[in-house]
């Protein structure tokens, strides 16, 4: 069994790894993070801004924050639901810890998404919105947010194995999410009945409205201090179930890959 | 000899074979109705022996024996159905030279991964580095990307790293020869160095004649059950007669007259 020392440098150079063979193997990779979402935020700007302006503030920078935190979640859960086929050889054939590899296999997604949201911070700093708790409370927010992610995907990553068809059934979901989360329209413009359920059956909701609030300093309805909450409620027990899954069926589930 | 540092006792495998196609419509339907998704395997029965610090054991049995099973349950990747499994040392296995080998790292790279899935830590193989890249003969290609490599030079790269394991009780499942005839001899000649240290080694091979010479006790599995445990000459003969004697009786079956 591994030490905690020689857990610590697989993580290290897992991660190392990964980054290098993504697009981030030279330092200008970074680059190609703030370029899909410049391109984002340039086109909702000048093309949307204009009509959307009147009823949502700062729409473009809203847009953009939701857009990159839906993404991230989505990309991440994908990830996971793959990770244990894609990684059948290793976890089969070595005493690597599973969750070692797994979080390696987060590394690129999570620094691709924090190059991003602070792209979203560096736009709202240059609008003169970004307050110093805004800030602060964006920082705090991420690890919640991660820990979201990687509690959904854990568990679905786990059923996967037993139901194959979990991958294509999220597939499906995630597409579904770009519409029941509140990204290109904000809480008050939908009736009531489905405010409710967008915001208390769609996990992912409070954080959207969080970090649009947090970023824009709170020009988002619908937002208030129970919303983040909410939020760290959500992440808390997502993280729980789905860790306590896969430590629970962890070695079960390597068997039957 | 001094006491035993792995004492295996009475130790089951059972492993769950899925009959058809696993979807979440299926996985439902059989735990709501007990429908017969899956039939058990039994992969190891009743299997006990111990094992003394320095010992030599070649583990040997027809495909499907259960041998790589075995392995893995004493490397901790399987969990034992019933039964238990006590070590007070540091298991470390070798099913497979690639695990952790990415083709798009650079060679350089792939010694960093290959030596963190093997549990040496980054400042350890730096220190070993010379020698790894002298044992492997692949000096001049450190930087190219190890997709290049030829199949015999990707078995050198591995096989270099792995040795470089600190472990006092290594296993080995079917990888004793490798790369050319002029690195097989370095390799022979390590693993004559290997049967001559204080390490406790347990190989599964189908090279017969080098168990016999090297590993002075043979377990040998059949179906599961732990068929022999002894001296090699007697049980590796014996081995091979039931094989023969096998091999004629499903000719025989086969044959229409």
């Amino acid at each position: 069994m591994m030490t905690f020392t020689q857990k610590k440098n697989l993580l290290a150079v897992l991660c190392r790894q990964h980054l290098r063979t993504s697009d981030y193997r030279s330092a200008a990779g970074a680059l190609w993070s703030f370029a899909g979402p410049m391109l984002v935020f340039s086109v909702t700007y000048f093309i949307f801004v204009d009509r959307f302006g009147k009823q949502i503030p700062y729409f473009a920078l809203t847009l953009l924050t939701g857009i990159i935190a839906l993404s991230f979640f989505s990309n991440s859960v994908s990830y996971l639901i793959r990770f244990f086929r894609s990684n059948r050889d290793t976890l089969v054939n070595s005493q690597a810890p599973g969750e070692i590899l797994l979080l390696a296999h987060l590394f690129v997604p999570l620094l691709k998404f924090i190059t991003e949201i602070s792209l979203c911070l560096i736009v709202a700093f240059f609008l003169g919105i970004l307050s110093p708790a805004g800030f602060l409370g964006t920082l705090t927010l991420i690890p919640f947010f991660v820990l979201l992610a990687l509690g959904v995907g854990l568990y679905l990553a786990v059923l996967g194995t037993l139901a194959g068809d979990i991958e294509e059934i999220w597939m499906v979901v995630a597409h579904t999410l770009i519409f029941i989360t509140p990204i290109f329209y904000q809480m008050p413009m939908i009736s009531p009945w489905a405010r409710f359920l967008i915001l208390y059956l769609n996990p992912v909701t409070p954080f959207i409205l969080s970090f649009q609030a947090l970023i824009t300093s709170q020009q988002v309805p619908a937002f208030h201090e129970g919303t983040l909450f909410q939020a760290a409620a959500y992440a808390a027990a997502a993280f729980l179930i789905g860790w306590t899954t896969y430590k629970k069926m962890g070695k079960q589930v390597v068997e039957v890959l | 000899m001094s006491a035993p540092v792995l004492e295996v006792k009475n130790l089951c495998k059972n492993f769950h074979i899925y009959q058809q196609q696993k979807t979440l419509f299926r996985l439902g339907k059989s735990f709501l109705k007990g429908f017969p998704f899956k039939r058990n395997l039994l992969a190891l029965n009743d299997v006990s022996f111990s094992v003394k610090a320095g010992e030599k054991i070649a583990l040997i049995g027809r495909n499907g024996a259960g041998k790589t099973t075995l392995l893995r349950i004493l490397s901790g990747i399987y969990q034992p159905t019933s039964g238990s499994v006590r070590s007070t040392a540091d298991i470390q296995t070798l099913f497979n030279f690639g695990v952790g080998f990415n083709p798009y790292l650079s060679v350089l790279d792939n010694i960093y991964v290959l030596g963190a899935f093997q549990g040496l830590l980054v400042s350890e193989v730096k220190a070993v580095l010379e020698e790894i890249v002298e044992f492997s003969e692949l000096g001049d290609f450190l930087y190219m990307q190890a997709k290049d490599l030829s199949s015999g030079q990707k078995q050198k790269l591995l096989f270099s790293v792995f040795i470089k394991n600190k472990s006092d009780f290594l296993l080995f499942d079917e990888s004793i020869s490798v790369a050319d005839q002029a690195f097989q001899i370095k390799s022979q000649n390590w693993f004559k160095q290997m049967m001559s240290s204080s390490k406790t080694l347990i190989l599964s091979s189908h090279s017969h004649a080098f168990l016999k010479e090297h590993c002075p006790r043979t377990l040998w599995l059949e179906k599961g059950v732990l068929r022999a445990d002894g001296p090699s000459a007697g049980i590796i003969k014996d081995y091979s007669d039931f094989c023969i004697a096998e091999e004629a009786r499903g000719a025989g079956i086969k044959s229409p007259g």
